[in-house]
């Protein structure tokens, strides 16, 4: 309890450098640091004046303004054709192509099942950092799930692509229609694959690698 | 060896019990040693250092005479000591204190003090050692005062520092500290130093041979001799040279001096203008991208005006090469390496902010700019996880927006979010899944001429590290909710991203805007307050304790030291008669000379005293707010969820760090939400969860239990923790 004569701000910063923070941090004089939303829209409005030009052009769609598509047809006999959005980071996703059997209007997934061997569950990735040491190594026919259809047929789904698989698409299980439109499979091709690809890559991605300054 | 070291633990044992009549027989041995010493080449002092002297003040005695007789370096002819190779005697002396001298004097550095650190050459330490074991030798009752350690504990080292360099501190004018944010190394070489350390490798080829190959430069280094002198090759060492060491032909040289100043930091807030600005330097496929950044716009100029050796740039967050940072802007710090100007004043700081403004005035801006400690750099990088941050996108879609679906999007709030590491992200960082909250969430059509597209601005508050594109588009279904799912409209796209806020009150603003700045918030803060006090704690709001917080009210203008002041006595007497059953009320504690924390038993309790009319005439009453918001989200999440209280107070992050309070209120589970949670929780578990709890862990790490057995779980939990 210290009987000086300190202006407040003072002691609001020095309650911010402490070690621990404890519940005196909890005062209305700091509160109002928290700027309501109110007050920065005033401060900064031009948004939608620097905007207006924006409004007039077609923009892209989400995928074609990040990702470059390769089509890899016939992975593993015919009609099996699959779409892999590639992005400038080397991450691809892998999906069906429209050329893809289940494609047909009366094909309905019905059950999608990672369980592709005795030993190999897909969802069982175990995959750890950012080295991502452990991931699944694929190539590119190997099977990423089985959809069971309406009609009793069972497909397999193959990877497209190989390299590491960094993930797959749970919600798949849950809601196997989406398997018509949605991604299967995120893979990381190796760098020989990725730049086999010769295809022009996106990259106003607007991200950049932080790491590389040092 | 091994008898020898046991004679001389008998020495120092008996030396313990015998010390009255040992002290003055030491006292002659001393003296004897000293003679003996001398003839074999040491100078005065270094002939004090192996008799055994080991206090400093002996040393500064025995320099203080020496000046006054003028006595000192008579004895010895021309050549150098055997021991110091000339550091601690005339005239080479001298020599290398007038060049360490002049070298500060030219030097660009302007600190105040400084501490001298001294590097010698491997022959030092070669002949140190070997008159050791001469010394140990011949008086084996004085190298007890070495200390059971090959080397005398003093040193020509420590002795230099007592007796020269205070001399050296006199004459640039600067005052000698051990503890110096500047220390100054001198390196000084002898010219022999090659020829003498090479017949090391001769006689400990296990130790330096195979170096040898490696490094030739790094051959013989402080290290090394360690290791071979405490590796049993004692005894060959101490052979090594004749014994004792041959009296050298030249002295120490002087041979570089290098300054290294503790790093400084400057800190600041930086707005960005630009949508093709990168925050750092951007290479991609070893390509670098553009051609500039945020940080090189100016880090150069402000390392130039500290004459710093390097930098490095860090800031809270970081924003995307199209996302512009508006507001008050983003803080950032730059640690300022080796500089040589350390007392750059506040004014060059503020032109060389000006210069910058009006150069990169498209680009960027700087803010409050200033010298920062040590300190404040931690607190950056502790705000980078508590701030929140408000975001402005523009949003198009193809499908209009109905007000119904407005209402309702701005109705969810706060939201908590699941966010798996974006695809644009995930080659360079870990797959994992993260929760954020979505504090605030306006949206404002934006009128347009197009009848197919509809675009409309979207207002947020979140919690930091929320990645705002992907909560807009759902990252292909990867974060959930996302505005997409939320609106149901599977085309809605970012055009434009802004950072209006990183709510962290840091650098503290320059003084002058600061008092300005007061007085208008002094009026905010009493509407704030009295906003704050209506809330009350909710019957859904099941706690163990239920915490209030009594704070003087702001005398606006008045002398503000007695004006806040809480008596403790008066406050226990107010809420004991504003308090129905006063035994509820089970602790009133000050926290601060205007603060009392007030905690009672039942939620009813809590909520008459915020309402009584004494409180609210006499103080500000109101409800932590890091409580309110946290348990509403906490609430949200519960019901949206179908969790259970530990469970939901597990995914909401801390808002601030862990708080020190300890009590078993349910809210400490919430201070100390980084503990991971067992797998399984059960009704017995759960209260010996809360006791202890002590370090912290990351929130991404937490896997809820199967969802079969949370169902049932569940009930247990929530009936033993509504009291
Ligand atoms: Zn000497």
């Amino acid at each position: 309890m210290k009987e000086k004569d300190v202006p407040s701000s003072k002691l609001i910063s020095k309650n911010k450098l402490g070690d621990t923070m404890d519940i005196t941090e909890e005062c209305p004089q700091q509160d109002s640091s928290d700027t309501t939303m109110d007050q920065c829209i005033d401060r900064d409005a031009n948004i939608a004046v620097e905007s207006k030009s924006l409004l007039d052009q077609s923009y892209p769609d989400f995928v074609e303004k990040y990702f470059s598509c390769i089509n890899c047809n016939e992975v593993r006999g015919p009609e099996d054709d699959y779409r892999v959005l590639v992005h400038s980071n080397r991450v691809c996703l892998v999906t069906l192509a429209d050329s893809h059997k289940l494609k047909h209007p009366d094909k309905v997934p019905i059950k999608v099942d990672f369980q592709i061997s005795d030993k190999i569950n897909r969802e069982d990735n175990p995959m750890t950092g950012k080295g991502k040491r452990g991931a699944q190594q694929l190539c590119n026919n190997s099977i990423l799930c089985y959809v069971t259809c309406q009609d009793g047929s069972r497909v397999p789904i193959h990877a497209a692509v190989g390299g590491k698989l960094l993930e797959i698409n749970q919600s798949l299980v849950q809601n196997p229609t989406a398997v018509k439109e949605t991604y299967i499979a995120i893979v990381l091709p190796s760098i020989p694959t990725f730049e086999s690809f010769e295809i022009p890559l996106k990259n106003e991605d607007g991200f950049f690698d932080v790491d590389c300054d040092s | 060896m091994k008898f020898l070291y046991k004679v001389l633990l008998n020495i120092i044992v008996m030396s313990a019990t015998e010390s009255d009549c040992k002290n003055k027989l030491t006292a002659q041995k001393k003296g004897e040693v000293f003679h003996h010493m001398q003839e074999v080449g040491c100078c005065d002092m270094c002939a004090h250092l192996y008799s055994g002297h080991t206090s400093y003040a002996f040393y500064e005695k025995v320099h203080k005479e020496h000046i006054q007789h003028g006595t000192e370096g008579k004895k010895l002819k021309t050549n150098p000591c055997v021991s110091c190779l000339g550091l601690l005697h005339s005239p080479f002396k001298e020599n290398i204190t007038d060049r360490i001298i002049s070298e500060i004097k030219q030097s660009d550095n302007d600190y105040d003090s400084f501490n001298l650190a001294l590097t010698l050459p491997i022959s030092y330490q070669l002949r140190a050692h070997s008159l050791a074991y001469y010394v140990r030798k011949h008086y084996p009752k004085i190298a007890h005062t070495f200390g059971g350690k090959v080397f005398p504990w003093m040193t020509v080292k420590n002795i230099f520092k007592v007796t020269t360099a205070p001399i050296i501190a006199k004459s640039v004018g600067r005052t000698l500290n051990p503890n110096s944010e500047l220390t100054i190394n001198v390196k000084l070489t002898y010219s022999n130093d090659g020829l003498e350390s090479s017949k090391l490798l001769e006689l400990c080829p296990s130790v330096f041979g195979f170096r040898q190959r490696k490094c030739a430069e790094l051959l013989f280094s402080k290290k090394t001799l360690y290791h071979a002198f405490h590796r049993g090759l004692n005894i060959e060492l101490r052979n090594f040279s004749s014994y004792p060491p041959n009296v050298p032909n030249h002295p120490l040289v002087f041979s570089q001096v290098n300054f290294n100043q503790s790093p400084m930091y400057c800190a600041g807030r930086y707005n960005k203008y630009s949508r093709t600005l990168p925050h750092a330097r951007w290479i991609m496929n070893g390509k670098r991208m553009l051609n500039t950044s945020v940080q090189e716009l100016f880090s150069k100029d402000v390392q130039a005006l500290f004459k710093a050796q390097d930098y490095t740039f860090s800031s809270s967050g970081r924003e995307d090469v199209d996302v512009r940072m508006l507001g008050n802007g983003r803080p950032f710090s730059l640690e300022l390496i080796n500089p040589m100007r350390t007392k750059v004043p506040q004014k060059e700081i503020d032109d060389l902010m000006e210069r910058l403004n009006k150069e990169h005035a498209t680009n960027i801006k700087l803010n409050d700019m200033q010298i920062i400690s040590k300190d404040d750099v931690k607190y950056l990088k502790k705000g980078e996880q508590s701030e929140t941050k408000i975001y402005e996108a523009l949003c198009v879609s193809k499908k209009p927006l109905t007000d119904e679906l407005l209402s309702n999007l701005t109705s969810c709030v706060p939201l908590v979010i699941e966010q798996k590491t974006p695809v644009r992200d995930l080659s360079r960082r870990a797959n994992m899944v993260r929760y954020k909250t979505i504090y605030s969430m306006n949206i404002t059509p934006v009128p347009h001429s197009s009848t197919n597209q509809t675009y409309f601005c979207v207002k947020l508050k979140t919690q930091s590290g929320t990645y705002v594109k992907e909560f807009v588009t759902g990252d292909f279904g990867r974060t959930t909710p996302s505005l997409r799912s939320l609106l149901n409209d599977p085309d809605i796209d970012v055009l434009a991203l802004d950072v209006l806020n990183v709510d962290l009150d840091w650098p503290p603003k320059k003084k002058q805007i600061l008092r300005s700045r007061e007085k208008t918030q002094t009026n905010d803060v009493q509407q704030n307050t009295q906003q704050r006090a209506l809330l009350l704690y909710t019957s859904d709001m099941k706690f163990d304790w239920y915490k209030l917080l009594i704070q003087a009210k702001l005398s606006v203008g008045s002398n503000a030291s007695n004006g806040n002041f809480i008596r403790a006595l008066h406050l226990s007497r107010v809420i004991s008669e504003v308090s129905n059953k006063s035994e509820d009320v089970t602790e009133v504690r000050r926290l601060n000379r205007n603060k009392f924390l007030v905690v009672c038993r039942t939620a009813k309790c809590a909520n008459t005293i915020i309402q009584s009319k004494k409180v609210q005439e006499e103080f500000n009453a109101f409800i932590p707010t890091v409580y309110m918001q946290r348990s509403a989200v906490i609430r949200v999440l519960m019901s949206t969820r179908n969790l259970c209280f530990p469970e939901a107070c597990h995914l909401v992050p801390p808002l601030h760090v862990r708080m020190r309070l300890q009590t078993k209120n349910s809210f400490s589970v919430l201070e100390n939400m980084n503990e991971e949670m067992p797998s399984h929780v059960n009704s017995q578990d759960y209260p010996r969860l809360r006791k202890n709890v002590t370090h912290s862990r990351t929130i991404d790490k937490y896997i809820p239990p199967p969802l079969s057995t949370r169902t049932t779980k569940r009930k247990t939990v929530f009936s033993s923790s509504s009291v």
